[in-house]
């Protein structure tokens, strides 16, 4: 079977979680991905995550998660041999991936096929264009922060790095569409994603409400009937927009069925911390697993709430064989399972993530490095 | 400039319905596909809203009017410039229809759960018969196999299962949800990456396919190395009071007036000089509590009253860019009147002004693709519902007028919802 990115070959020179997430997908359907590091090695083998240290040697998790079946080489495309480099692996490339700074232009001559695409926090013009990014600021500045958590209490912006993620996908669709375009004319052309439109893209329609009639949604005050509760030996979510009898039933609750202050959508809604609070104490017995169980066998849209613990040990996971073995020099490594499933292109088997530079003299050796080239590159830091 | 769109070409039979496959498609007309949304007139796109209005700030001015279900602003942003088509998926006839559209729509896109496109006649063995190089994508929350995958759930369950909400919190080990379904753009961004790759493949080699976005899965991928260092670690870091292993102090703070924050993410002790100086207050970036990173971390929550004070004299505006001049990450914490007038949103044009026949005119927002010379555009507001159903049956089927009265008779086809619609 072929994958569907086959042979199109991409230089991601971005250095961020957004564009290695980007390149990630590409590599994952059959592109042929050079990493371009900065001789030190990408930021993102150092960034933290848990806050603790990385595994001795290898990869840390955010690396290999952005980096597997990627090639590797080091970089300094400041200095004029490391450009002069670059400008030559752009002759016969498709996609070339950047962070800002990189001067694209030139970068095309003498390819016209070729597709660039900048991603960054907040693109190149505008009022915010100088700002510094950070997972918080694009939460904060996209309106979800301002509606995340409880209503008497700061507002939060979550965890980890979802708007970076966020960005990647967006610039996969945004340089596939440029592809597909390309087919054509065989003319590229540049691409541009932000970090920030593109987490502002996932705002459950703030502006529109507010442009609609002024108002704008506050904390802690989902429109619809939505709880956390906490069970015997846990949480789940409960959303009751539909299926209250099947709610009720689950819980042990069955007066409350036609109860007429929770019978009807909207009264539910207006009395909804009231029923919350009934259901809250039926739950203090019931195991969440039992509570979910019970709950979908009459479609009522309740479920667990997991952890990284509940989710390495779920059965369903492990039946559709999410938690896959990668083999490495070391033994072997885990990594997730496909972002989708393709019937006729499935994700291709993953490869290892690179080391630094892996992959250099290979590769540069097709450029007409010579060894001896390649060692006075790397004495004076163009590698 | 090309006037030709990226995706010209690209005919869509668009089953989804709520926030996360509509936003896919959306995607696509954005770049350009002509996207056919089938809209049942028994049952209606519940971000349509029911028959005689809900949630009045949905609507504008708060009024309902005579179709409230054609004045949503929900549906409204998620369903712009795509053709509304009313066919009664359960009547025995509409499969028949159905089939008709392949013959012009090569993308077919569906969010219901497992096995709902089959039981209707519609699933891929079925579409593939009649027409081999058809693209189908549905988004079944867990996936379309395994123990819980005819499990029901919105955005919200989703994020459950994807153990999202213990990552963060006001620590008290209390999980905390997304205040938006925020799985659901996850979805429509997955999606769309789906049927773009897809797309690249039947164009090099005329095959198409079938994928599923288990929209869980995809999902976790965005906290991978979250999941991967629990695996190597056996613990994860939980977001507790805004906290990040990335930087500190790392929180919101209260500006003036009521709930209204600036958030700050002081990464290294340049920042955190920086933040002392313009606190007035120089010797915090002295003091051995804070004038280290791991110092930082470990006392951050002794900041918080020193900062509070400083920051609540402050419109949160002005704030961030002062932050943010000093070499700080920092932002307002926006709340929907603030994204609609935000100055670099504005600037580069992420809102577009629509005019819809029923709802008004209104700036709605926009996606994050810019493209060079075939940029996306937003040009036609969400239709009403049915609003294309005749057009769409004439002109794309070449069904005669007798053809398109009779089907309407017999209730396959609608141009309004039926009386007693639910959603």
């Amino acid at each position: 079977m072929t994958q569907a990115m086959k042979n199109v070959r991409v230089l991601d020179l971005t250095d961020s979680v957004a564009g290695q997430f980007c390149t990630r997908l590409m590599a994952d359907h059959g592109a042929d991905v050079v990493l371009v590091e900065p001789p030190g090695g990408s930021v993102t083998r150092s960034l933290p995550t848990s806050g603790n240290t990385n595994r001795k040697g290898e990869a840390s998790s955010l690396f290999w998660h952005l980096n597997t079946t990627k090639k590797s080489i080091t970089l300094d495309w400041a200095k004029p041999e490391g450009f002069r480099l670059l400008a030559a692996l752009c002759h016969t490339a498709d996609v070339l991936m950047v962070g800002r700074g990189v001067a694209r232009n030139s970068l095309k001559e003498g390819n016209k096929g070729l597709i660039t695409c900048l991603v960054s926090d907040f693109g190149e013009s505008g009022p915010y264009s100088n700002w510094h990014g950070a997972e918080i600021v694009h939460q904060a500045l996209s309106g979800t922060m301002f509606v995340t958590g409880h209503p008497d209490k700061r507002p939060l912006y979550g965890f980890g790095r979802r708007s970076y993620y966020a960005c990647g996908v967006s610039a996969y669709i945004a340089v596939l569409a440029a592809l597909y375009h390309r087919h054509v004319d065989g003319q590229g052309q540049d691409v541009e994603v932000s970090v920030f439109e593109s987490a502002a893209a996932m705002g459950q329609n703030f502006a529109t409400q507010f442009a609609y009639n002024g108002t704008y949604p506050l904390r802690g005050r989902y429109p619809s009937p939505l709880a956390v509760l906490p069970c015997r030996d846990g949480w789940v979510v409960l959303f009751a927009l539909r299926r209250w009898p099947a709610v009720c039933a689950a819980f042990g609750a069955e007066e409350l069925r036609d109860d007429p202050r929770f019978a009807t959508l909207s009264e539910r809604t207006k009395n909804w911390d009231q029923a919350c609070a009934l259901l809250q104490e039926k739950a203090r017995q019931i195991s969440a697993d039992q509570l979910v169980a019970e709950g979908q066998k009459g479609k009522a849209s309740i479920s667990k709430v997991m952890d990284p613990g509940s989710l390495l040990a779920c059965r369903h996971l492990e039946e559709r064989k999410f938690w896959e073995r990668v083999r490495t020099e070391q033994g072997q490594r885990m990594a997730l399972g496909p972002v989708f499933r393709m019937s006729a292109t499935p994700r291709q088997e993953l490869q290892p993530a690179p080391s630094a530079g892996q992959h250099n003299s290979g590769i540069y050796a097709a450029l007409g490095v010579t060894p001896s080239n390649l060692a006075e590159l790397e004495r004076i830091g163009a590698i | 400039m090309d006037m030709h769109p990226p995706l010209e070409g690209v005919r869509v039979l668009d089953f989804s319905l709520a926030w996360a496959g509509p936003m896919a498609t959306r995607i696509l007309s954005f770049l350009g596909a002509d996207v056919i949304k089938i809209e049942g007139p028994t049952k209606l796109d519940s971000w349509r809203g029911p028959l005689q209005g809900n949630y009045t700030e949905r609507y504008p001015d708060h009024e309902f009017g005579d179709k409230p279900y054609n004045r949503n602003c929900y549906f409204n942003t998620q369903n712009h410039d795509k053709r509304s088509v009313g066919v009664n998926l359960k009547h025995p006839n509409a499969r028949e229809l159905m089939y008709r559209f392949l013959e012009v729509c090569n993308v077919v896109v569906a969010n219901f759960s497992p096995g709902t496109m089959d039981k209707l006649g519609l699933g891929y063995p079925q579409l593939r018969s009649i027409r081999p190089d058809v693209i189908m994508v549905e988004m079944p929350a867990y996936g379309n196999t395994g123990p819980f995958s005819h499990y029901v759930g919105m955005g919200h369950n989703m994020e459950a299962m994807a153990g999202m909400p213990v990552l963060f919190g006001y620590g008290d080990s209390t999980p905390v949800l997304s205040g938006s379904a925020y799985l659901d753009p996850m979805g429509g961004y997955h999606a769309a990456a789906a049927i773009m790759t897809a797309l690249i493949h039947r164009q090099r080699t005329g095959e198409g396919q079938y994928v599923e976005v288990p929209q869980r899965e995809s999902a976790m991928h965005w906290e991978g190395e979250i999941l991967l260092d629990y695996l190597d670690e056996g613990h994860f870091f939980v977001s507790n009071n805004n906290a990040s292993p990335d930087a500190a102090p790392h929180d919101a703070y209260p500006c003036r007036g009521t709930d209204e924050w600036v958030v700050m993410a002081v990464g290294d002790d340049a920042q955190f000089r920086a933040l002392a100086s313009i606190m007035g207050l120089p010797h915090l970036a002295n003091d051995e509590r804070f004038s280290t990173m791991a110092a930082r971390h470990a006392n951050q929550h002794l900041l918080r009253e020193p900062i509070s004070r400083w920051s609540v004299n402050f419109d949160k505006h002005e704030l961030a860019r002062k932050l943010q001049a000093a070499g700080i990450p920092a932002a307002p914490v926006s709340n929907g009147k603030d994204v609609a007038h935000d100055p670099h949103l504005r600037d580069r044009g992420f809102f577009a002004d629509l005019e819809h026949p029923e709802a008004g005119c209104h700036a709605y927002q926009g996606l994050p693709f810019r493209l060079s010379t075939t940029p996306g555009s937003m040009n036609e507001p969400a239709p009403r519902f049915g609003e294309d159903t005749k057009r769409v049956l004439h002109e794309l089927l070449g069904l005669s007028t007798s053809e398109i009265a009779h089907l309407e008779r017999i209730g396959v086809i609608a141009t309004e919802p039926a009386t007693g619609a639910g959603f």
